[in-house]
């Protein structure tokens, strides 16, 4: 058997360490934090939390899976995996608003239970399809009467405020968020404030005081600390102000910035049914046979052929679009229809690396990867064409995703390349389909090919296993 | 010159000493401070607008909740 591997995002809290053996995951619990955990256990709080599907399932199992990895732990729990891991940075909207009511839900009933949380990372939500999930059982603390609620400006941070710029300012928070891993400062959302949004008390608060009290402290000479120090919050204030937050929060809905590209692709497309037919009929066809647990739908728009290929033997599908517009019609659709597909912001020409402490604190997208089968639809000449990307090195970052797939191919006569093309100078003369084939035969067995719409377009399932 | 060079040492100086001031201070502190000048309005507004809904409820005019609210939590 295996030895435990460390996770090296693992290691904020003292009183706990992840480890993966098997594709199981382990938690080592060390010293205080295990009594902790064993207060939090049992008063009931932590399956009563499981049930109800917000907390991960955990139970504990013998120290000896952890055995040879160096730790001594006081106690040992396994957690059920979450099928992806996936970053707030990747989250459109409505994961986001999602995430952050399942995290006042989850502090709601600790503090109703007699607990409380320690922090408020917005990584300490996973989604299970569209189920957002907590995942860290340390996180719980007896509550103390009075104590206030050490988690608040990380709320701000992590959940708040990126729901604000995009409800409020019509931007998406993926790229400031991925480039500050703690969220967005409540200091800068307060710079762009305009005056008027002050006549919400939420605002007022939440923003633009928190963010000039901070700056006061910042020159007062500790008078603040000394006053910090004293602060003492009433519990039935304390859930109020949970609830209050969850109250604004359930009502943000991001600002109508106008119809995005690829928002009524599915509706609006540039095939005819005929073609769309034939291109559900190759995904159907293909998931039949390779029944993959995990399928990557690159380039996902509304999810038209991840919920195909969900009900022809596909058990879970991730989806990545770029378009925001397309990722909360996505979100709508998996809601509707209660698909287990999770669509995710991912720009393919630049894809999650890894980053933070020491680059592995948040893995790359492509380390996370789990997919046996992928779909690249209306997908490669986005990047090949509309990124300057070789269209070899196109075909291998797919193929590289997974053991099996389909990927389409676009000639250069389609109307959508032409229109990539519309205003530049055609720089490609190999991006042909001789090119494409030449590049995916090298890498993988083509299984089947169709021409799928009077442009030309060519569907591909490879298979390189 | 030389007041120049002064005024641009002095600038860089207090800089730095904000930088540290910045540094050493704990980030939270403001959400701290805040939750002891607000919690109680907060709450106070957080009742009226509980009645509020209650009684748009009674007219007829629910109030319109997102159905991602997380209904299942403890009301």
């Amino acid at each position: 058997m295996s030895i435990a591997v460390a996770d090296a995002g693992s290691f904020r809290d003292p009183g706990g360490q992840i480890y993966a053996r098997g594709g199981e995951i382990y938690r080592a619990v060390m010293g205080k934090a295990a009594g902790e955990f064993a207060a939090f256990r049992e008063s009931g709080l932590l399956d009563r939390l499981i049930q109800k599907g917000t907390l991960v399932s955990t139970r504990e199992v013998n120290a000896t899976v952890l055995a040879k990895t160096g730790v001594d732990p006081s106690l040992v729990l396994h957690h059920q995996r979450v099928p992806f891991i996936s970053y707030p940075y990747e989250w459109s909207f409505s994961l986001l608003k999602a995430a952050a009511l399942l995290h006042l839900n989850v502090q709601i009933d600790a503090l109703r239970g007699g607990f409380s949380l320690s922090d408020s990372t917005a990584y300490n939500v996973q989604f299970n399809g569209l189920k957002p999930v907590f995942i860290d059982v340390l996180s719980f603390r007896k509550y103390v009467e009075g104590e206030i609620w050490v988690g608040h400006r990380q709320f701000c941070e992590q959940f708040l405020n990126p729901l604000l710029l995009r409800a409020f300012f019509g931007i998406p928070h993926n790229a400031w968020f991925r480039g500050s891993l703690e969220g967005i400062e409540t200091a800068m959302l307060a710079r762009m404030m305009p005056w008027w949004r002050n006549l919400s008390f939420n605002v007022l608060s939440h923003v633009t005081l928190q963010a000039r009290l901070q700056s006061t402290a910042i020159a007062d000479n500790g008078k603040s600390v000394a006053k910090a120090k004293t602060v003492k919050l009433p519990k039935l204030n304390y859930e109020r102000l949970l609830l209050s937050l969850r109250d604004w929060i359930s009502g943000l809905q991001p600002r109508d910035t106008g119809q995005t590209v690829w928002q009524h692709y599915a509706e609006n497309t540039t095939y005819d049914s005929a073609e769309q037919k034939a291109k559900k009929r190759f995904v159907a066809a293909f998931c039949e046979k390779v029944k993959p647990a995990q399928l990557w739908d690159i380039g996902c728009n509304t999810g038209d052929y991840s919920e195909v290929a969900l009900s022809s033997g596909a058990k879970q599908v991730i989806g990545f679009d770029f378009d925001q517009g397309a990722l909360e019609r996505a979100y709508a659709r998996a809601k509707a229809k209660s698909l287990n597909f999770l669509p995710l912001f991912q720009d393919g020409a630049n894809p999650s690396p890894d980053q933070g402490w020491a680059n592995a604190e948040r893995k790359s997208v492509l380390s996370r990867g789990g997919a046996q089968a992928v779909v690249a639809l209306a997908f490669e000449h986005h990047l090949a064409i509309g990124r300057n990307i070789p269209l070899p090195g196109v075909v291998d970052a797919l193929v590289k995703l997974a053991p099996a797939g389909v990927i389409e191919f676009v000639q250069k006569q389609d109307p959508t390349v032409q229109q990539l093309l519309a205003l530049r100078e055609d720089i490609f003369p190999d991006y042909t389909i001789a090119a494409f084939e030449a590049a995916l035969k090298s890498r993988a067995r083509i299984v089947r090919q169709e021409t799928v719409s009077v442009s030309g377009r060519i569907l591909y399932w490879f298979d390189r296993t | 010159m030389k007041t120049i060079k002064i005024a641009a040492c002095s600038a860089a100086i207090l800089a730095c000493l904000e930088t540290n001031a910045h540094a050493y201070l704990d980030p939270g502190t403001g959400s701290i401070i805040l939750q002891a000048v607000v919690a109680s309005v907060a709450s106070s507004i957080f009742v009226v607008k509980m009645y509020w809904y209650k009684l748009k409820g009674v007219f007829g005019l629910g109030h319109n909740q997102s159905d991602d609210d997380g209904a299942d939590a403890a009301q």
